[in-house]
């Protein structure tokens, strides 16, 4: 932790990356919760993989057409936005089967990605970046980027909260009470997909899905509100970005993998706790 | 406005997947009255109720709620569904689902506020479960849950209350206290109830609704309570031994 304090000062890359770490640990607890709770991982996930697609579309249009104003967090964001809406769209209207949907959009986004980078000239070490994360690359216009993509998330979170809460656990009821379930739903998907966004700086699309979802399903083990879960994934959060931070410098492992090693090694560690407390407390019924 | 009908059902036919469920079907409940629907299973009553919360709409015919269309009442219907498939370990207390009876109403901009909380805990208190209110969802009876469902409806503070199948899983005890809530409420609201329990119902009832595939009503003018009994044993007692059967299987499940 020292070496990681001293490398903070000296290097403008790692306050970046801690930065970073920091920005999307606060997307991820709020939204992972819903996710968790709603039980849509594998939504999130068709989300996440589709954002190769964009970043490809926006490396190609960058080094092929010259587009100086576009990065590939551009085109992620695009992309997982409309990714969230096919896929909310298709499920709450055409009633096709949904995992069969999700698994499409899964599969072409990457596709789509594949076929533009390897369409796009120079040597694609990119590529590798998109897929595992590279958050000691994260620029200043990354940063503001992902600062206002969370002001976005944790905004309209706490603004239409009990709304949220009401169309994930009963929609039924909530089309009755007059809520417009199927907006609130595609709305919920698309702050899903901002924060997959913001993850994907971090961890990269293949680990996003982790990162989402282990902080609070860590948090969920010893929280009773989906309130104190958003709080507690968020510091869960935080601490895996910095401890994976940490050990990466220390070690020279590749930073994203470290961090969802240890989120994913937490999670044992943290039902094996709960079991234990549980046991402790009531020792006849367990 | 006095002549306004709670509930209008005018020639309403509903199919599922071309299988007619309700064949020109005419309903009036008026304001404040206590109506009883009874039917076999599968015989449309669920449907019946989500055509006029407007969850579904008619193949044909009209529904009017208060003389509107029932989206527009919805604000004035509190709503007992009566199966949820919902996530028995989501994290949510009593409290939380009973408030989301006071989502979307006039002046309430998606947060709750200290009259809301107020509503709620009466709710929870008219059903028993004040002392449940910070208790987890997942941690409820199947008997509590049905109660906090009601309780979720009456937090809506509804001109029209649907209960569907308030009574199943609840105990004999809870039983007699659910129906002294509903009496309590006689002339407050209009009451709509399915229930395959004719014991408490008899007594305070004005009109029963049979509903299978078409729709009769009997005034209680008309049936006396033991006549009730009777002609409910008569048509139904072997499809309500059946759903009974059901509904225990389920609550072990």
């Amino acid at each position: 932790m020292p070496d990681l304090l001293s490398a903070m000062l000296e290097y403008a890359f790692m306050r970046n990356a801690l930065i970073a770490g920091l920005l999307a640990a606060v997307a991820c607890g709020v939204v992972g919760s819903f996710v968790v709770a709603r039980r849509i991982t594998y939504v999130a996930g068709g989300i996440a993989h589709s954002v190769l697609g964009g970043m490809g579309v926006a490396g190609y249009l960058i080094a092929v057409h010259n587009w100086d104003a576009v990065t590939p967090l551009h085109g992620a964001i695009v992309a997982a936005l409309l990714a969230a809406v096919v896929i909310g769209w298709v499920t709450l209207r055409a009633r096709q089967r949904e995992d069969t949907i999700i698994g499409a959009v899964w599969a072409v986004g990457m596709a789509t990605g594949i076929l533009f980078i390897s369409q796009t000239p120079g040597y694609n070490q990119e590529l590798m970046s998109y897929l595992f994360g590279n958050i000691l690359m994260v620029s200043d216009s990354d940063l503001s980027v992902l600062l206002g993509l969370d002001l976005l998330i944790v905004a309209l979170t706490l603004l239409l909260y009990n709304r949220f809460l009401a169309v994930c656990f009963d929609a039924e009821f909530a089309r009755v009470r007059g809520i417009r379930v199927e907006l609130y739903y595609i709305l919920l998907l698309c702050l899903a997909a901002l924060t997959v966004v913001v993850l994907v700086t971090v961890v990269g699309v293949v680990l996003v899905i982790a990162l989402l979802t282990l902080p609070a399903a860590v948090a969920g083990l010893f929280s009773r509100t989906l309130r104190q879960m958003m709080i507690g994934a968020v510091a869960f959060c935080i601490f895996f970005i910095i401890a994976g931070l940490a050990v990466s410098y220390e070690t020279n492992f590749p930073t994203g993998a470290t961090i969802v090693l240890i989120a994913g090694v937490s999670y044992v560690v943290a039902i094996v706790v709960r079991w234990l407390i549980r046991k402790h407390r009531n020792p006849v019924s367990e | 406005m006095a002549d306004v009908a709670a509930i209008n059902l005018e020639n309403v036919t509903f199919s599922y997947n071309g299988g007619v469920v309700l064949d020109k079907v005419d309903l009036s409940v008026a304001e404040n009255d206590f109506v009883w629907m009874v039917g076999p299973n599968g015989g449309g009553k669920t449907t019946l109720l989500k055509l006029v919360l407007g969850l579904l709409t008619p193949d044909s015919g009209h529904v009017r709620v208060f003389g509107q269309t029932p989206k527009t009442m919805r604000g004035r219907i509190g709503y007992m569904p009566q199966q949820t498939s919902l996530d028995l370990h989501f994290p949510i207390t009593v409290m939380d689902v009973a408030l989301m009876g006071r989502l979307g109403r006039a002046g309430s901009g998606g947060r709750y506020n200290a009259a809301d909380r107020k509503a709620a805990e009466k709710a929870l208190e008219q059903v028993g479960l004040a002392d449940s209110s910070g208790q987890l969802f997942s941690e409820l009876s199947g008997g509590q849950q049905r109660r906090m469902y009601i309780a979720r409806a009456l937090t809506c503070e509804p001109d029209l209350l649907i209960l569907d199948e308030p009574t199943a899983n609840i105990d004999q005890l809870l039983q007699r206290e659910l129906y002294q809530l509903l009496e309590s409420l006689l002339g407050k609201m209009t009451v709509v109830m399915v229930s395959h329990d004719p014991a408490f119902v008899g007594q305070f009832v004005r009109q029963v609704v049979c509903v299978n595939r078409t729709v009769e009503v009997h005034p209680t003018g008309e049936v006396s309570s033991e006549m009730l009994g009777e002609w409910y044993r008569d048509r139904d007692l072997r499809i309500v031994r059946h759903d009974r059967r059901f509904t225990n299987g389920e609550d072990h499940a």
